[in-house]
């Protein structure tokens, strides 16, 4: 099987052919409801650790793990997300993988680290299923936005389908949770000097949201996903009546904005030396008028969420042959 | 040594002629024959006659249609339109 995997700060996607996955980055203790009417979809893993993943596990567990510093990807927390995000593609008791995934581009010096925590065997099992031997035979560990060119310039077999892309230059804009990255690439190499990564990202406004609903919307205790709904639909309910956050979204975004653009243009100047620019990333919806604007040929491209691991995953099936 | 049950599902329609073989196995008997049909299958590397039978209809169709020979040196071994430092490149990603 080959697989697509990206364990964010915020989220964990997965793709592997038609089967893709996302879920929190969150893992907690197995604490579970005492009955439910939907029956249980919940994540929880018996080992290598007894962990509940994702939405649940924001939702039911007394103790939550979430961090956001470089030490990410060597921590259980990670590991225990990966492992999750495979069973959750496959539940046979053994599987050969091939993985790509990605790493922020100022983190890519990781990569090492995050290839020999992914190769290998990995016993794993989940909650009323059998145990699973996942063997992981190949992985790549390329730059994150990377992944948004390759979904944009490969087939689902992992050849190149769009040339002009693959041998043109290319400014590819991410906009991730934590972190945005800059990724300028001629004929699918990266130049390093006109690449970069900024601390800035979508929790930025989901903070300065949550920092008005504090002040503006006392006792309005939502975790950070109700937040992030309520960001989309613009609006929130608060004691029964729905409060327009329209003007305050906006505001949040527009410091975000402002930030990825300046080092946007620092880097590329104008992009007229560029071919395309891609936006992607769970921001890309947030920021992309305001990237367009700078860059007249800059394009959301399709599926922003998911555009990263769909690239892992074609350049999966190319890595596999 | 443990027993290790395998489930799988069938389309009614579409895999009709595996429900006809499957009803077709004695009841005790079943999972000694799907077990020595699979490593029948492994062994053939998954190609089955029925597989080759295709492929040579299907040339057989070109060839009637007038298909044009070429030595494979003339073409892009990978079918790929793209220059060659393009894609070194890309097979070198994450290496």
């Amino acid at each position: 099987m080959n697989v697509g995997m990206d364990v964010g700060y915020s989220a964990v996607k997965a793709v592997s052919g038609d089967r893709r996955v996302t879920f929190p980055s969150a893992v907690g203790t197995p604490d579970r409801a005492r009955f439910s009417l939907n029956g249980s979809t919940a994540i929880v893993l018996t080992h290598p650790v007894n962990a509940m993943v994702g939405e649940e596990a924001i939702a039911q567990s007394r103790f939550l793990n979430r961090r956001e510093d470089r030490g990410w990807v060597e921590s259980d927390e990670w590991h225990t997300l990966a492992l999750a995000a495979l069973t959750e593609l496959t539940s046979a008791t053994v599987a050969e993988l091939v993985i790509v995934t990605g790493l922020p581009v100022a983190f890519y010096s990781d990569k090492a680290v995050v290839r020999d925590r992914l190769l290998g065997e990995h016993k794993v099992q989940r909650e009323g299923r059998r145990a699973q031997t996942l063997k992981v035979k190949e992985c790549r560990v390329i730059p994150q936005p990377f992944g948004c060119l390759l979904s944009a310039c490969l087939d689902n077999r992992g050849r190149i389908a769009d040339s002009h892309l693959a041998a043109g230059a290319v400014g590819v804009i991410d906009v991730g949770g934590k972190t945005t990255n800059l990724l300028s690439v001629n004929r699918l190499s990266e130049i390093g000097r006109e690449t970069a990564s900024v601390n800035v990202g979508a929790w930025d406004v989901v903070r300065a949201v949550r920092r008005w609903l504090t002040d503006n919307c006392p006792n309005l205790d939502l975790r950070d996903h109700q937040v992030v709904d309520a960001m989309i639909a613009r609006r929130v309910r608060y004691y029964g009546e729905s409060v327009d956050l329209a003007d305050v979204v906006e505001a949040a975004i527009e410091p975000l904005a402002h930030q990825v653009l300046a080092e946007a243009t620092q880097l590329w100047n104008g992009g007229a030396a560029l071919d395309a620019v891609l936006v992607s990333g769970g921001g890309a919806l947030l920021l992309g008028s305001h990237i367009k604007a700078c860059f007249r040929h800059a394009r959301v491209v399709a599926d922003p969420v998911f555009a990263n691991v769909v690239g892992f995953w074609r350049f999966a099936q190319r890595v596999a042959g | 040594m443990t027993t290790v049950t395998v489930c799988f599902t069938v389309n009614s329609e579409r895999d009709r002629d595996l429900v006809r073989w499957l009803d077709s196995l004695p009841k005790r008997r079943r999972s000694e024959a799907i077990r020595q049909t699979l490593r029948d299958g492994l062994a053939r590397g998954g190609v089955t006659l029925g597989d080759v039978y295709q492929v040579v209809k299907t040339l057989e169709r070109k060839l009637d249609a007038g298909m044009v020979v070429t030595s494979s040196s003339s073409l892009d071994p990978g079918g790929e339109n793209a220059p060659a430092d393009v894609l070194a490149a890309l097979d070198n990603l994450g290496l």
